[in-house]
């Protein structure tokens, strides 16, 4: 059978130019050709009126949409309710659409468009559209209602003291767990579609008079940079959008976290939310912040003053341990103490590798660990680590293929490095710290220091969205180093006065403390 | 709004300045100075630190007419554009002879330390390519590494120093003032050579972004090295005596060795220390090959000036395998400490100087 | 943009290239032969060495057969050529830097170069440590060194531990380093003193000290000058003063100890006051006579006696160290520099004849501040 050759229905930019026409007919048949070989469509044709000569046409997309709705609203409504309409409404043609859609239908998020391509995708995204005979417009009904798995708990931010709700695929869903932390009409979430065929919701969210307007037209701007076919995952926008790509730091924070994203777009950053992701992105970042968790400001000032440290200094020890270790031994035995230098060499008494053989090799099966223990599901990945980590480190030692030393050395730098609270940053260590093994395994304590100093120079060179990478650290007077109250310490909470070097310099004040004397009412 | 490229804020350049001075010099000072003037040597780092504070305010007043311009530029101005040129020229020659010298002490000192066996080639080529990696990224990117390795650098030092206290023998210091007036004054005089990195200044102006309120933190980062200086060295003629001090090359090295902090994890000190050294240096050489590449972008008048690092660097690594030993290096170092500093931190600044005011160029100062 | 990349391109060759063939400083832990111990002796014309290197899974409880240390004994002209020759000797990479002690013998310190010499190849050397400990023996080194003391870790370890743990022995409060004797010789042209050892009945012990005059051995202090020398040194903190009273030996420990100085001229003749000052504990006394011991006067009388044998016992070491040795080993140059600057300038050119003809005037204030819980 030949194929007809029809005029092609989509343009270059993959949007369908069949236009409506006024005949219900030809609609229809446009809409079922589009439409073809899709199963889960589900269509009706039917008659509005006493006299059933007003035709309707309504298709939505099974399972995606609430039921309820367009029953209840709906059909019950034009099929059943309407027949009671008075006759002289039916016969003036004029008002017909106008009546279906303030009077037929019961819900209130009613549109028209006029567009095929936008009911094609208000179809594709859980919306009944309602085509009526012998208008080029389409009555959008909002019916969108799809299974999710709701609001749990995120895995990968847990936290002992402070909100359990955690994002979920659901755009919408996204959105009100922001809203619901910030009531502000200033609080605005811009809505733009991204891929050409997957039209992905994509929400910036941010406080209009906080946040930089030149961040966020700069997001704008590099949301326009490229045209893809699909944006399945934030993690993929996150990519598109950065400048620096030979870097492993990531320029964007995620997070699972809705009041972590509140409290971002409080500082003046902007919340990037992608349907059908959990993660939302956070920008502009710097390094300090992904050593910020949620947790530090629930709990006593003191207490995650102490962490922030442990985290900067379990930072450092997942990128220097190896490579320090190596260093030292091979290299300038005379820093070690002795008694400690020979413990270390009595552990190596007849191990067949080099130092740096012994640290890749065991660096190189925990990576391997991880990675296989990360796609399985839950139970099979402990074995894994059972198996892996015990029984094989175990056998290793005492074969006398690797010095227990190394073992303890490669375990203690991967325990620090999932110390950082984000993954992103956790992985770009990992791979930093195999540069600083080489340098340090030529070089010695200068090669380890020569690589210290190149990863400070590359991060010294970054910046995110305008931001220095390294602030406050670097180029802290631009905020008059007011965010180091919230770098390596985290203050008490009633010096945070400022907001950070995202906001808007106008408006950097977010804490007024009460005179003393006020403060006290309860005393009085 | 963010701190621009290539304008650096007030803080940053003291912070620079900090490093770019505090390098190898530091390492040799108690040396020269216990040659001087024996027991005394910290009085003529006193002193020699009071004479640097004064080229600093020559070439901060200086500076501060022309806040858009660099040396070259201004000299142009003042005195003929080939008399420019030539100025310009001096500035390359000197600042590459600086790096070489600065480089070749620097290898000479990581082989003794840490890498007797390691061709000295290596240990200089990558220090130079480390170095121009940053110096092409731009004067902001070096002022907000030099924020971070201050800290880096001068916490550990201070601890260590204070450990270091305890092994001091006064008696060692004693009794003060005992040598010819003639010596205090030569031994100061080299001692505020050590500074020389100052005259880079003559080039910095135009990158700040508050040009005119440079003096003080000028004046600020001098008085930080100099009381830095001065520390180390009655540490280490207190610790040593100064017939032992003069026989070391490398005394504060030397001195390291001895410290012995309580209840550490490590051992021995000297390493460590090095490894800390290595930042400062770093800085000194970066500050060196960056200028010299803006030097020679303003003389020559070429779009950007980091066409000219590249070139400049298998010069500055021939210039820095030209001396036969370490004696010789530093003999050299010495020579050019002597008679051709003196040339850029003081005679150039003040001929201009006068020019500038007998020919009433220039923003005149506003005394605030 | 384009030359950046460039440019990057060439680091990460050099990067690679330096990661090819580089390694040249890298040498395995368990390929290294700490030294722990280095033992000088004169053999001949030759110096003969002897290193001891701890047999490492032995003494750190690995493993447990086997001897705890090596001993091995090259002769050659310096030390340098000797370390080349335990290189031949030993499948390992002999480093020093772990090396925690330095034994002279007496032989070895007779000669005119060899400490001098020795000296200036650790000083040079980046892989010893300024704080070895540098003791001598009245014998030879090697001797000495063979010996297997009666504790757990190897010899050198068992020394230098014991010198930092026990404080309160004269020998050791005074003990010198590498650093310190490079210092304190070239501070006074060639004069010093290094802490002795000796063997007792397979027991280490302390043993006087060695005083170094013109680079080379000029003597011995013997070992019971050694406590009234540290007391004039002012470090003899924790020392034992005994005295006898009525026939019983009462000793008092000395807490807190104030040595000072006073200095004066007269005709060329230069006056040394040393004044000691110490406060202490008696720590027993002889049962039955409590009657006594509680009253002031007793304990004055006890003061009395104590300060009278302390003077006398500084007079002997004094008159040893002015009379034998001629040089000031008591730190009076250096206290005279602090106080008098007037003297100092006349005499510092000629320190050694002044101090040698000095008149020396010792007097010593003890004070017994507790007598224990008993009366």
């Amino acid at each position: 059978m030949r194929i007809k050759k029809v005029a092609p229905t989509h343009n270059q930019d993959h949007r369908i130019t069949i236009p409506i026409s006024l005949s219900l007919d030809e609609n229809i048949s446009n809409f079922e050709y589009l439409f073809q070989d899709c199963g889960d469509l589900v269509k009706r044709k039917f008659p509005i009126g006493v006299n059933k000569n007003i035709w309707a046409y309504i298709a939505y997309i099974d399972v995606m949409i609430d039921r309820r709705v367009i029953e209840e609203s709906i059909l019950e409504q034009l099929i059943v309710q309407v027949r009671d309409v008075p006759k002289s409404i039916e016969n003036t043609e004029e008002n017909i659409f106008e009546f279906i859609k303030n009077g037929g239908i019961a819900t209130a998020d009613v549109k028209e468009i006029e567009k095929m391509d936008d009911v094609a995708l208000a179809v594709l995204s859980g919306d009944t559209v309602l085509f009526i005979d012998g208008y080029d417009k389409v009555l959008l009904i909002s019916t969108k209602g799809w299974p999710s798995r709701g609001i749990t708990e995120p895995d990968t931010e847990a936290v002992v003291k402070g909100s359990k709700e955690g994002f979920t695929e659901v755009f919408r869903f996204n959105t009100v767990l922001i809203r619901r932390r910030i009531r502000d009409t200033k609080l605005k979430i811009k809505q733009l579609q991204v891929g050409l065929r997957s039209r992905t919701d994509i929400g910036l969210v941010y406080l209009e008079d906080v946040a930089k307007p030149a961040i966020v037209s700069e997001i704008t701007e590099r949301l326009n940079d490229f045209v893809v076919d699909g944006v399945i995952d934030s993690g993929m926008l996150e990519q598109l959008m950065e400048k620096d790509w030979h870097s492993p730091f990531p320029k964007i924070q995620t997070t699972q976290r809705p009041d972590k994203a509140a409290s971002a777009i409080l500082e003046g950053r902007v919340v990037i939310i992608v349907d059908n992701s959990p993660f939302v992105l956070l920008l502009p970042t710097t390094l300090n912040a992904f050593f910020q968790a949620s947790e530090d400001y629930t709990q006593r000032w003191m207490i995650m003053s102490f962490f922030r440290v442990v985290r900067y200094m379990a930072a450092f020890v997942a990128i220097a341990l190896p490579g320090l270790y190596i260093a030292l031994t091979t290299f300038h035995p005379s820093m070690i103490p002795t008694s400690l230098i020979y413990s270390f060499a009595a552990s190596r008494q007849g191990v067949p590798f080099p130092a740096v053989i012994e640290v890749i090799i065991m660096e190189l099966a925990f990576e391997l660990l991880r990675e296989a223990g990360v796609r399985l599901p839950g139970p099979i990945g402990n074995t894994i680590g059972i198996v892996g980590g015990l029984i094989i480190g175990q056998a290793v030692v005492e074969a006398n293929l690797v010095s227990p030393i190394i073992v303890i050395i490669v375990a203690v730098t991967a325990i620090s490095s999932f110390a950082i609270p984000n993954y992103s940053l956790t992985t770009a260590f990992i791979l930093m710290k195999f540069v600083i093994i080489a340098l340090s395994a030529t070089l010695g304590l200068y090669g380890f220091w020569v690589g210290i100093l190149a990863q400070l120079i590359h991060l010294v060179s970054l910046k995110s969205f305008g931001v220095p990478y390294l602030s406050p650290f670097v180029s802290g007077e631009i905020n008059e180093y007011s965010d180091l109250k919230d770098s390596i310490l985290r203050f008490p909470t009633f010096l945070l006065k400022k907001r950070p070097v995202f906001s808007k310099e106008d408006n950097r004040v977010r804490l007024k403390m009460k005179q003393k004397g006020e403060q006290n009412v309860l005393k009085k | 709004m963010y701190s621009r490229n290539d304008k650096i804020s007030l803080r940053q350049v003291e912070v620079l300045l900090i490093l770019d001075m505090f390098s190898t010099a530091s390492l040799t000072m108690p040396r020269y100075a216990a040659q001087f003037v024996q027991q005394d040597g910290w009085i003529i780092i006193v002193i020699g630190t009071a004479i640097a504070v004064v080229y600093g305010y020559l070439i901060t007043t200086l500076g501060k007419r022309f806040p858009n311009k660099t040396v070259i530029e201004y000299s142009e101005l003042l005195l003929s554009k080939p008399v420019g040129k030539l100025v310009g020229l001096l500035f390359i020659i000197k600042f590459i002879i600086s790096v070489a010298l600065e480089l070749r002490i620097f290898g000479e000192l990581v082989k003794q330390t840490l890498l007797p066996k390691t061709p000295i080639e290596i240990i200089m080529i990558s220090m130079l390519v480390l170095a121009s990696y940053l110096s092409r990224k731009g004067y902001e990117y070096r002022g907000r590494l030099g924020e971070l390795l201050i800290i880096i650098v001068l916490v550990p030092i201070i601890v260590i120093f204070i450990f270091a206290f305890p092994s001091v023998k006064i008696s060692n210091l004693a009794p003060p003032v005992t040598g010819k007036p003639l010596d205090y004054l030569e031994g100061s005089y080299l001692i505020s050579m050590s500074y020389s990195a100052l005259q880079v200044i003559l080039i910095t102006i135009p990158f700040l972004n508050k040009p005119k309120k440079a003096g003080p933190s000028i004046t600020r980062s001098i008085i930080f090295v100099g009381v830095l200086n001065t520390i180390i060295c009655l540490i280490t003629i207190g610790t040593f005596g100064h017939k032992e001090t003069i026989k070391q090359i490398w005394p504060v090295m030397t001195m390291m060795q001895v410290i012995e902090v309580p209840a550490a994890i490590i051992e021995r000190q000297d390493a460590l220390m090095m490894s800390f050294w290595i930042f400062t240096v770093f800085a000194l050489i970066n500050a060196f090959v960056y200028f010299i590449g803006v030097a020679a972008h303003k003389t020559f008048q070429t779009k950007d000036y980091y066409y000219w690092i590249l070139p400049a660097l298998p010069i500055i690594y021939i210039v820095a395998l030209l001396p036969d030993n370490v004696v010789e290096t530093q003999e050299w170092a010495l020579f050019v400490a002597k008679y051709i500093d003196i040339v850029f931190l003081l005679i150039i600044p003040l001929v201009l100087l006068f020019v500038a005011r007998l020919r009433k160029m220039g923003e005149v100062n506003d005394q605030v | 943009m384009k030359s950046m990349t460039k440019y990057k391109g060439v680091i990460i060759a050099f990067v690679c290239i330096g990661l090819l063939t580089g390694c040249w400083d890298k040498v395995e832990l368990s390929d290294r032969s700490f030294i722990i111990t280095i033992g000088l002796d004169q053999a001949g014309n030759l110096l003969n060495i002897t290193y001891n290197s701890p047999n490492l899974p032995v003494v750190t409880g690995q493993s447990e057969s086997g001897p705890k240390l090596f001993t091995r004994t090259t002769k050659a002209k310096t030390l340098y050529e000797a370390n080349k020759l335990y290189g031949e000797k030993s499948n390992l990479k002999i480093n020093f830097e772990h090396t925690k002690l330095i034994i002279f013998g007496k032989e070895f310190l007779e000669d005119e170069y060899n400490l001098r010499k020795v000296l200036d190849y650790f000083n040079r050397n980046s892989q010893f440590s300024k704080t070895v400990l540098a003791l001598a023996t009245n014998g030879k080194a090697e001797e000495f060194l063979k010996l297997v003391p009666n504790a757990d870790p190897p010899i050198g370890m068992y020394i230098s531990q014991a010198f930092e743990n026990n404080n309160t022995d004269p020998v050791i409060s005074n003990k010198v380093n590498i650093g310190e004797l490079t210092i304190m010789l070239s501070g006074s042209e060639g004069n010093g003193y290094i802490g002795g050892i000796g063997t007792q009945e397979d027991n280490i012990i302390t043993d006087g000290f060695a005083v170094i005059k013109n680079y080379s051995l000029a003597g011995w202090l013997d070992h019971k000058y050694a406590l009234p020398f540290s007391w004039l040194t002012g470090k003899g903190r924790g020392t034992v003063l005994s005295t006898d009273i009525e026939g019983n030996s009462i000793p008092y420990e000395i807490s807190e100890i104030n040595t000072s100085m006073d200095f004066s001229m007269k005709d060329d003749n230069l006056k040394i006051k040393i004044e000691i000052q110490t406060e202490g504990d008696v720590q027993e006394y002889i049962l039955g006579i409590e009657e006594k011991s509680y009253k002031s006067t007793y304990i004055k009388k006890v003061e009395l006696a104590l300060q009278k044998q302390m003077e006398w016992e500084c007079r002997q070491a004094v008159e040893v160290i002015q009379k034998k040795f001629g040089f000031d080993m008591i730190g009076a140059g250096d206290r005279l520099k602090l106080k008098d600057r007037g003297i100092w300038m006349k005499v510092k050119d000629n320190w050694k004849e002044f101090f040698k003809t000095a008149t020396i005037e010792i007097k010593c204030q003890n004070n017994i501040r507790r007598i224990g819980l008993a009366k």
